[in-house]
């Protein structure tokens, strides 16, 4: 990974489709739904995406719920607190995280279900039953989004929502696209009953048009880019989701303002010496010419309203680059300065 | 004894297998180890598993999978290209397709099969079942070496993406345990009578067990299990039977596996993790693959010039200060990526450790994959 040599800002600048101006109040729509689900290719950031949502919505004050789907890059990593658990645990002023795993979300249904421990301990504890239930197809899956649902619906005593955010870092993109496909699939494919019921209610969660949307995370790259256009496609389609922010990572900043390049390019004609800083400095500018054509096409071919992150070098995210990502959520958002 | 070079590598393997993480160019890397193949003359196929499209495109596959397709001459020439001497062929794997492909070549029963194919868990199944792209994967791999007619030299496998390489090993027999074992029989023992899932629940011994789980999923979708894996019996046999003919091929003394990461230190990590648990099952690690190195900035004898790059840049000092840093980071990286590859190499006798260079682009054409080619069986740089 080529570190950048500018300082990391929130220099970055927003991109949106051709004919069209980046409206703020939109995002700042976008960004206030009570039900945000980032997705994306493994591995492009969506972890470090989440993370900055949440934290961003709860210095806001806004009690909010970030929930892990099978993330390998674990938010706590980011976040600098102890590992996630099966249960929602405050981990920030205002944020609770929480991991959901399918074993674990499983047998917080069940137990749902069947309001009775020792008849879960004798049944569902049981070898086989355990077997037997690893082969249905997407059980796992349906079961985390029943959890996601049921926290998106857990009140105070004060009969306000438990959670007025929840952030659901979604897994890698196909199956992100099975995991929240599944409340739809199931409700219609079952007979009516308890399962049809909490189907019915999560797959209006997923595609309520006021309450929820899918942030889609990309890199400036050929494969992430087409994934990410594969997802926005699928949500359109298959999820019928509401539309949210389209985010591309990790975008080198440029290394020299237009005026300078016509200097450097001047070198050309000097001595030999001069040879290996004209060489890495076309390099650069190779690599940043070649990540703005990705993003342009993901622009273009997703019609998203699309925010571009710095590249902040290969190290992990800090919590202070979390803070560059809020910057850049405040701007586009038109809510600049708030934060820290 | 010297190391092999990856040309050497290529030159004895009968099936060679790219194994590595998600986006380090494992793709396009099997796509240029066959051409190199058919270069030197052999009947090649590339089996790749999920190519980016145009990358597809390039190698003439349509855009459904599991179609072999010759990538013709014509489109080397069209590239500029010399057209390779052997004949080769990619095809693209597509789950849903194998599977059905698999289902309908070796099912005993014509009536099972139909119920099976019409299951509403069956589409679900074969997508999302975990190891099913690893399985059909090696099916695929059973095929194309198996076959009589049209046989081949050599074949390229690109794997699923994956976190270790026992996964890619493993997924298959994992799969088929998901499918078969005592839970699912114990299961099916009913369904096989004939008198249905329902008729469990009032079995003295199993009663509690199928009530209490169909209070959880509901009774249809067991009896849709029950009726989906009845739909797979005597077909298990095989499937046993084929991956284990899979398993002696993988250690086959003319089977090699290219390890594909990158020169970062994370990728190291990987390249090293899968290296060794590839050598501790006993199979040949032929090649290690690090793509993405960065490129020096200083060729051979040149050296850093500071001073006349900031008598050149005299007029904006903190421009020739940026571009300073700029070359001396690359050329710190490109050092570290060099030394990095060279001390894998010592460590890992017998394989061929190539460090490529970053490619100015991605690679989505044939020139694209001419250029990877190039960096993959360049002679190593001079000292």
């Amino acid at each position: 990974m080529e570190a950048s040599q500018t300082k990391p800002t929130a220099r970055a600048v927003s991109l949106c489709p051709s004919g069209c101006a980046l409206d703020s109040g939109l995002v700042r729509e976008r960004l206030n739904r009570r039900v945000q689900v980032v997705a994306g290719k493994g591995g492009v950031g969506r972890t470090a995406l989440s993370a900055a949502l949440a934290v961003r919505a709860a210095r806001a004050g806004h009690r909010t719920l970030l929930l892990e789907v099978d993330a390998p890059d674990s938010a706590a990593a980011q976040l600098h607190v102890a590992p996630a658990v099966d249960e929602p645990r405050e981990v920030m002023n205002n944020l609770w995280l929480c991991r959901m795993s399918p074993p674990g979300a499983m047998r917080e249904y069940a137990l749902m279900v069947l309001r009775f421990k020792p008849l879960y301990n004798l049944v569902f504890e049981n070898r086989l039953v355990k077997y037997l239930l690893r082969s249905i197809p997407s059980l796992g899956e349906f079961t985390m989004l029943g959890k996601a649902w049921f926290h998106t619906t857990e009140n105070r005593v004060d009969g306000g929502p438990k959670y007025e955010r929840v952030i659901i870092d979604a897994p890698a993109t196909g199956h992100s696209v099975t995991f929240l496909s599944l409340a739809r699939l199931v409700a219609n494919v079952s007979p009516p009953g308890i399962m049809k019921q909490a189907a019915e209610r999560m797959a209006a969660m997923v595609e309520s048009d006021r309450d929820a949307c899918l942030h889609v995370v990309t890199l400036p790259e050929e494969m992430p880019v087409n994934e990410g256009l594969e997802l926005v496609a699928a949500a359109q389609d298959r999820l019928r989701m509401a539309r949210g922010l389209g985010v591309v990572n990790r975008v080198l900043p440029p290394l020299l303002e237009p005026e300078e390049r016509a200097l450097v390019d001047g070198l050309e004609g000097g001595g030999p010496e001069l040879q290996p800083y004209l060489r890495a400095a076309r390099a650069r500018a190779d690599r940043e010419a070649w990540q703005a054509e990705h993003a342009e096409r993901f622009v273009e071919q997703s019609g998203l309203m699309t925010l571009q992150l710095p590249d902040l070098g290969a190290a992990g995210v800090r919590l202070a680059d979390l803070d560059v990502f809020i910057e850049i959520l405040d701007r586009a958002a038109g809510e600049g300065g708030a934060g820290g | 004894m010297a190391d092999p070079t990856l040309s050497e590598v290529l030159a004895q393997a009968r099936c060679v297998v790219c194994v590595g993480q998600g986006g380090v160019g494992k793709t396009s890397t099997s796509a240029a180890l066959a051409i190199e193949a058919a270069r030197q003359g052999r009947r090649t196929a590339v089996l790749t598993i999920d190519p980016a499209r145009r990358l597809a495109n390039a190698l003439g596959l349509p855009e459904i999978g599991n179609i072999e397709r010759e990538v013709p001459k014509a489109a080397f020439e069209a590239a500029g290209l010399e057209a390779p001497e052997g004949k080769l062929t990619a095809l693209m794997l597509d789950i849903k397709q194998a599977w059905d492909e698999v289902v309908d070549s070796y099912h005993p029963d014509p009536e099972r099969k139909q119920r099976l194919l019409q299951n509403r868990l069956y589409e679900a199944m074969s997508s999302a079942l975990a190891g099913s792209q690893e399985y059909m994967a090696m099916e695929k791999l059973y095929q194309l070496s198996t076959r009589t007619e049209d046989r081949l030299d050599v074949i390229i496998l690109d794997t699923p993406p994956a976190n270790h390489a026992v996964d890619f090993l493993e997924a298959p027999s994992r799969m088929l345990d998901a499918l078969d074992n005592d839970a699912t029989r114990w299961l099916l023992e009913p369904y096989e009578r004939r008198r249905g899932i329902a008729s469990r629940i009032f079995d003295a011994g199993s009663g509690l067990f199928i009530r209490t789980i169909s209070r959880f999923t509901g009774t249809e979708l067991l009896e849709d299990l029950a009726e989906l894996l009845s739909g797979f019996q005597g077909m298990f046999q095989g499937f046993r039977d084929r991956a284990a003919a899979v398993r002696t091929i993988l250690a086959a003394a003319d089977t090699s596996f290219v390890v594909v990461s990158t020169p970062s230190e994370s990728g190291l990590v990987d390249a090293r993790a899968f290296r060794d648990r590839l050598r501790e099952r006993q199979l040949r690690v032929g090649s290690v693959v690090l793509n993405r190195a960065t490129p020096a900035p200083f060729l051979a004898g040149e050296a850093p010039a500071p001073e006349a790059l900031a008598r050149a840049l005299a007029s904006t000092p903190e421009l020739a200060a940026r571009l300073e840093a700029l070359a001396m980071e690359r050329a710190e990286e490109a050092l570290a990526h060099r030394e990095a590859a060279e001390e894998l190499a010592l460590e890992t006798e017998g394989c061929a450790v190539v460090a490529v260079p970053q490619l100015p682009r991605d690679v989505h054409d044939l020139e694209g994959l001419e250029r990877l080619r190039q960096g993959l069986f360049a002679p190593p740089p001079q000292r």
